[in-house]
């Protein structure tokens, strides 16, 4: 075959995938957003089953401390050791406080935290979706006349909401008792230095928005956690790819709205 | 009740169902046979508003409820006339027996606790489960459990128009019959109206009273159990028959062709002798030996199937009994008003019979103005009572005489179980007979049992 005529064959077949999954990536785009729509006209519903967005809340929240507690201490305390050697030579120590402060409360606490959670959490309802809709349970309770967006989408939503920034401001917190920690046993400047950095340039307003965008983080993670969900085909090997699917656009997602927000707020 | 007219549905390029048109009459239980992935459960998804149709419609009690053109969130009034089982159950993994069977309750419903507890209980026990189920998790169920915890979780919202999809498979022949049962004691106790999705033809000849077969999008017969038994269809014998090759001998009288059935697929004696014999049966039955008015099997077919029946009960050692039934006064309403109203009255009992005996029963025409029913694992003690019944509900029937009065047939029955000592075609048929002239002399509207003559030993 002429060289020309392959390259743009080649050319072609390149393109007419790259359309292809353009195709498949609008469609996931109009699909999330109808679902989204659906929550959120279902949302004034959810008084009266508070006891549904509770149990999720307690299975979120409650069961995500271990977790989010030990990563948090590591956070703190990684964030000490690599700026103290990040300031070496160039920085005074004073400010290590203030360094460690904005960095926690601005993005690594609440950034990290979420990710961790959306891992543990996406896949969760991903897979419990998943699940249920190989297993027909979806269909059979719309055949009961029962709304899955109402009783199983929404309290995921609110739970996620509501309880990913409360595990972000514990997070944060734990990070700076390691911070306090680590600098006690292993920096060479006193606890008053460095707790005169914390609070040097502190705004309040960093800690309200970097708690608050977290709570569009936790929507993020359930609507991919549901969204893939209700993409499962087949079995086990579905459920699988599902919450794979869930968890890497979780984690793209929030990133994106991370830009976003820092690019528009701050 | 439920009519489904010219029913479409496409999937991508595959046409799933294509001109799909059945009626199911209230109370009765009508089960769709056909291989899998040939579109069954998709009926059962459009009745309850799971899927839209690409073309025709489906209607309950003459009200349109699936269109093109309606939406799924127009089926929330009729979903509460509607109940479905699915295959696997599809139990709520998160919630135990009790939670599950109470969850439409507590949400569609304003009662108590102490009231919903109530209704649960009665759901389990009416599916034959104990109380103490009600704590259990779907996970530690088995499958018959599962199945049977799904059917109450359906019927606590008192359905009119039941679904089963698959109800019985992966079960083992045991749950299957106690699942059967069940769904025929739904339909006794609730007068429900059941439409059954199934490939366990067995379990279809036990509790249908009408089968619908389904073959490449298209409905291929609708008829008793008595009929798709006897047609000729080579796919329906196929399927029928559980067998891997499709035999166009069946009926046949090449030998060539006869010799080629043999060979199908058979390997066990029992099963060479049992093909034999339908083989025999079904030669027999060929549009001569049908009754041209009625449509049942005619006397010659009736006998072969008769023969067979009682040696199938004497080896298998299970109950069978014959019912003759007659209708009284055939003469005097012909007297009144005409031969072929006469015909016509024949006619209308004979189709009542093919359409209300089970599966596993077999009808024919006995004489001119009596019927034959051949009943299979009939409780010896309950054979006037199940008879009666049948009588009834052929009874039912009311027929425009000419002149514009409504008549209502009596009939009159004689019954008789078999046993060693009357194992044979014309001593049951006689036995039968005579207990139907006792019937008619004690003045029709009747039945009458014949003892088995005891064993000389």
């Amino acid at each position: 075959m002429n060289p020309l005529v392959r390259l743009v064959s080649r050319l072609g077949a390149e393109g007419i995938s790259v359309a292809r999954g353009g195709g498949v990536f609008l469609s996931h785009v109009c699909r999330i957003s109808v679902l989204l729509w659906q929550i959120i006209t279902r949302v004034p519903l959810v008084v009266k089953n508070v006891s549904l967005s509770v149990e999720q809340m307690y299975g979120i929240g409650i069961d995500s401390l271990p977790l989010v507690s030990v990563i948090a201490i590591f956070i703190g305390a990684t964030t000490v050791t690599q700026a103290v050697y990040q300031f070496s030579g160039f920085i005074p120590l004073k400010y290590l406080g203030l360094a460690v402060c904005k960095t926690l409360i601005t993005e690594i606490g609440p950034v990290f935290t979420s990710m961790v959670v959306a891992g543990r959490i996406s896949t969760a309802i991903a897979a419990e979706i998943g699940s249920m809709k190989t297993g027909e349970q979806l269909d059979a309770m719309t055949c009961l006349n029962l709304d899955p967006v109402r009783y199983l989408y929404v309290p995921k939503m609110i739970a996620c909401m509501t309880m990913i920034p409360m595990l972000v401001i514990w997070s944060v917190a734990i990070a700076f008792a390691s911070s306090i920690l680590t600098v006690l046993f292993s920096v060479k400047i006193t606890l008053f230095v460095y707790i005169t950095g914390l609070k040097m340039l502190f705004n309040p307003a960093d800690l309200i928005i970097g708690v608050l965008k977290t709570s569009v983080f936790g929507g993020i993670i359930a609507l991919t956690g549901c969204h893939f969900g209700l993409e499962t085909r087949g079995g086990a090997e579905g459920v699988g790819n599902s919450t794979t699917k869930a968890v890497m656009t979780s984690y793209v997602l929030i990133l994106i709205f991370d830009f976003l927000i820092a690019f528009f707020v701050f | 009740m439920l009519k489904i007219e010219h029913l479409k549905k496409r999937f991508g390029n595959q046409l799933v169902l294509d001109d799909i048109s059945l009626e199911i009459d209230r109370g009765e239980v009508i089960c769709i046979i056909g291989q899998s992935g040939g579109g069954k459960s998709v009926i059962l998804k459009h009745i309850i508003g799971l899927m839209i149709p690409d073309g025709g419609r489906i209607l309950i009690d003459g009200e349109e409820i699936s269109s093109p053109t309606k939406k799924s969130s127009d089926f929330e009034k009729v979903r509460r006339r509607l109940g479905m089982l699915f295959q696997g159950a599809a139990l709520f993994d998160s919630k135990n027996v009790g939670e599950n069977i109470a969850f439409p309750l507590r949400e569609h419903t304003a009662y108590s606790d102490d009231k919903i507890n109530e209704i649960v209980a009665e759901a389990l026990e009416m599916v034959g489960l104990q109380p103490s189920f009600r704590i259990k998790m779907p996970s530690e169920l088995s499958g018959g459990m599962r199945s049977r915890v799904g059917l109450a979780r359906a019927l606590v919202m008192k359905p009119e128009i039941m679904l089963y999809d698959e109800p019985t498979s992966a079960l083992d022949p045991i749950m299957t019959d106690k699942i059967n049962d069940l769904i025929l004691s739904l339909r006794d106790k609730l007068k429900m109206t059941s439409v059954v999705v199934t490939h366990d033809i067995a379990s279809a000849y036990k509790i249908a009273d009408k089968i619908a077969m389904i073959y490449e999008g298209k409905i291929i017969f609708s008829g008793t159990p008595a009929e798709i038994r006897a047609s000729r269809n080579p796919y329906i014998q196929q399927f029928i028959r559980g067998q891997r090759k499709l035999h166009y001998a069946v009926g046949s009288e090449s030998e060539e062709e006869s010799a080629l059935l043999r060979t199908v697929d058979v390997g066990q004696i029992k099963q060479r002798v049992t093909l034999d014999r339908k083989l025999r049966r079904d030669k027999s039955f060929d549009a001569a030996s049908r009754d041209a008015l009625t449509g049942l099997m005619g006397y010659q077919q009736f006998a072969a199937v008769m023969k067979d029946e009682i040696e199938r009960s004497i080896a298998e050692q299970e109950p069978m009994a014959l019912a003759l039934f007659g209708i009284d006064m055939l003469k005097e309403l012909g007297d009144r008003f005409g031969q072929q109203f006469c015909e016509t009255v024949v006619r209308e009992i004979g189709r009542k019979l093919g359409l209300s005996i089970r599966g596993s029963d077999s009808a024919g025409r006995f004489s001119s103005d009596e019927f034959g029913l051949i009943l299979v694992k009939t409780d010896p003690a309950l054979l006037d009572k199940t008879v009666d019944r049948i009588r009834k509900r052929l009874m039912e029937i009311v027929i425009k005489a000419p002149s514009g009065e409504e008549v209502h047939p009596v009939l009159s029955a004689g019954a008789t179980m078999c046993g060693e000592t009357n194992a044979s075609v014309d001593v049951l048929g006689k036995a039968a007979g005579q207990a139907l002239g006792r019937a008619r002399q004690r003045g029709g509207n009747r039945v009458e049992v014949a003892e088995v003559p005891k064993s000389q030993q």
